[in-house]
């Protein structure tokens, strides 16, 4: 083995040849790349990529809390619609999904609220009218979003001790309290971490709603600018820069949210598994592998 | 108050009548019958499996009744006789009944269930301020009253991963004891301890029963069971073998509580 300062001054050797790479290789274009960093339309791009990112990151989210909760329900029908969901939407590519969000309004014209399979209509639109190029991109990112949420929910909910539920109930606690004040604070921290990552994920993805097409986000910005000038490398380094501008202020975002759910857990422990001594014959307190379902919601995230 | 008090001099605490409990084909309890008068120390005990832990359960709704009844003070627990169509029939009561219904009976588990991103006073506040909906203020006093009572008050700003087991049960009694209920359920509140833990938490309920809390204690624990309950019960195989007072446990008469003494003394 190489002593660990050895392997440093490698490493930090190594590092220094590809930035001197980077920055002398004359086919970067650099000057071209400062000439258009702060572009108007490189910023309206970063505008509207953060908001395709943030609200269908809370669509997703809202979406996500109710399919789980269906998922554990005791109804058929609501476990088989959130199933359903989960399936369709993971299982296409969401590239296909943005394409047909986009043909909307050429598919289904006219939307309406009524009784399925009679003439009864309480109400309709124009679906041109509902269905803009900004709606279609970002219902398409969050209900594609949803199915990988709504399993990290899932497995967060699952992961928390059942006993937690039950001593609150003892207390007088009832189920929406119980929700609230016990269960969702502690499957936080559980949840926090994959849903960062698939944060991360979704400020890349918008870059695909040319699918829809949607022509405002960063990655249509400036490939509008490369193929008006020529230039596609300097204007994709432009891109790569603000991608990873706003990656590192979504990390700190997710370092700080670790920190306050994490509030009470030792740093080391992923989940609460303590040591305890396992007791046959008992109807409750039994300890679920909790450290497979951490996994779980990990892997789960790591796969979006 | 005084008639109250007549009243709680005749009525039990908790009557268990025929109850039975099955989970699916596994037939756990067979026709339990407990009476535990106010005031009282209820030692159970019995080997695993015999279905201890569940008839507690069943006793603050943790579990539905599969045949039977249990009053707590009299009143049924979980249900309300109805009339219909000239018949008596049972109706399950709402979610916001039986809530009220657990505030009279505090319990404590095996496993503590502490809520580990809470502080040790803000677990003791959490259902006085929610529940109950007292202001923070004055639960915080009486949060800190009850921690001081199990001899916790400079633990109060640390988490439950910071304490050790026996102050994480003791925190634990604090929190049940914060509703102010009639009587306490203990779930074999000292078996996931270390053996030096054991003392400091049986103290505790040791000055609990003094005070004079009616209490429901599963346990393995004899000395605890002969010293400080009124009442003593084995259970085996989902019914009462043998019961009666603590003398019963130097002097059993069944066999199965015989067999039982020889394996854990």
């Amino acid at each position: 083995m190489l002593p660990p300062v050895v392997a440093g001054i490698i490493v930090a050797l190594l590092a220094l040849m590809l930035v001197q790479g980077l920055v002398t290789n004359p086919r970067f274009e650099w000057n071209v790349v400062w000439k258009y960093l702060f572009n108007e339309n490189v910023l309206n791009g970063i505008g509207w990529t953060l908001i395709l990112t943030v609200a269908s990151m809370i669509i997703a989210t809202i979406l996500a809390v109710v399919l789980a909760v269906m998922r554990s329900s005791t109804n058929v029908v609501l476990r088989g619609v959130s199933w359903f969901w989960i399936w369709f939407f993971r299982g296409t590519p969401v590239y296909t999904q943005l394409v047909f969000w986009g043909l909307f309004s050429v598919l289904i014209p006219r939307l309406s609220l009524g009784i399925p399979f009679t003439s009864v209509e309480f109400w309709s639109v124009d679906s041109q009218t509902v269905m803009t190029a900004t709606v279609a991109a970002i219902l398409g990112l969050a209900l594609n979003e949803s199915a990988y949420l709504a399993e990290i929910v899932r497995a967060g909910l699952e992961a928390v001790d059942p006993g937690q539920g039950e001593a609150a109930q003892a207390l007088g606690m009832r189920r929406g309290l119980i929700m609230r004040r016990i269960v969702l604070p502690q499957a936080m921290r559980i949840i926090v971490p994959p849903v960062g990552n698939e944060t991360i994920g979704m400020l890349k993805t918008t870059s695909l709603v040319l699918a829809v097409p949607f022509t405002l986000d960063l990655q249509f910005a400036t490939n509008a600018i490369a193929n008006r000038i020529y230039k596609p490398i300097p204007l994709l380094l432009v891109a790569c820069i603000w991608y990873l501008v706003i990656t590192t202020i979504l990390m700190i975002v997710q370092s700080r949210l670790e920190k306050y759910f994490g509030k009470g857990f030792e740093q080391r422990a992923i989940a609460a598994v303590e040591v305890d001594p396992h007791f046959p014959g008992k109807t409750s307190g039994d300890l679920k592998n909790e450290v497979d379902k951490v996994n779980q919601t990990n892997w789960v995230g790591l796969n979006a | 108050m005084s008639t109250q008090n007549t009243s709680h001099n005749t009525v039990p605490a908790v009557e268990v009548k025929d109850v039975h409990k099955a989970f699916g084909a596994l037939h756990v309890l067979k026709g339990i019958n407990l009476k535990v008068m106010p005031g009282t120390v209820t030692a159970i005990l019995g080997p695993s499996g015999s279905g201890k832990s569940t008839l507690l359960r069943l006793i603050n709704q943790l579990e539905t009744l599969s045949g039977g009844e249990i009053d707590v003070q009299g009143e049924m627990v979980g249900y309300r006789h109805v009339q219909r169509g000239g018949q008596d029939r049972l109706q399950e009561l709402t979610e916001k009944e039986i809530a009220a219904q657990r505030a009279k009976l505090g319990m404590v588990f095996q496993r503590f269930n502490l809520f580990p991103h809470m502080t040790a006073l803000q677990n003791v506040m959490e259902a006085p301020v929610h529940v109950a909906g007292i202001s923070k203020a004055e639960a915080k006093a009486r949060a800190e009253k009850e921690l001081a009572r199990v001899g916790l008050s400079d633990r109060a700003e640390h988490y439950p991963a910071e304490l050790s087991g026996g102050q994480q049960q003791r925190v634990a009694i604090a929190r049940a004891l914060a509703m102010d209920p009639d009587i306490m359920l203990f779930d074999e509140p000292t078996s996931a301890l270390d053996p030096e833990l054991v003392g400091e938490v049986l103290g505790v309920m040791r000055d609990l029963a003094a005070a004079g809390m009616t209490m429901i204690v599963v346990t393995h624990e004899m000395g605890f069971a002969r010293e400080v309950a009124d009442q003593v019960v084995f259970m085996d195989g989902g019914v009462v073998v043998e019961s009666g007072t603590p003398e019963i446990i130097a002097h059993p008469t069944e066999q199965r509580f015989k067999d039982f003494l020889a394996h854990v003394l």
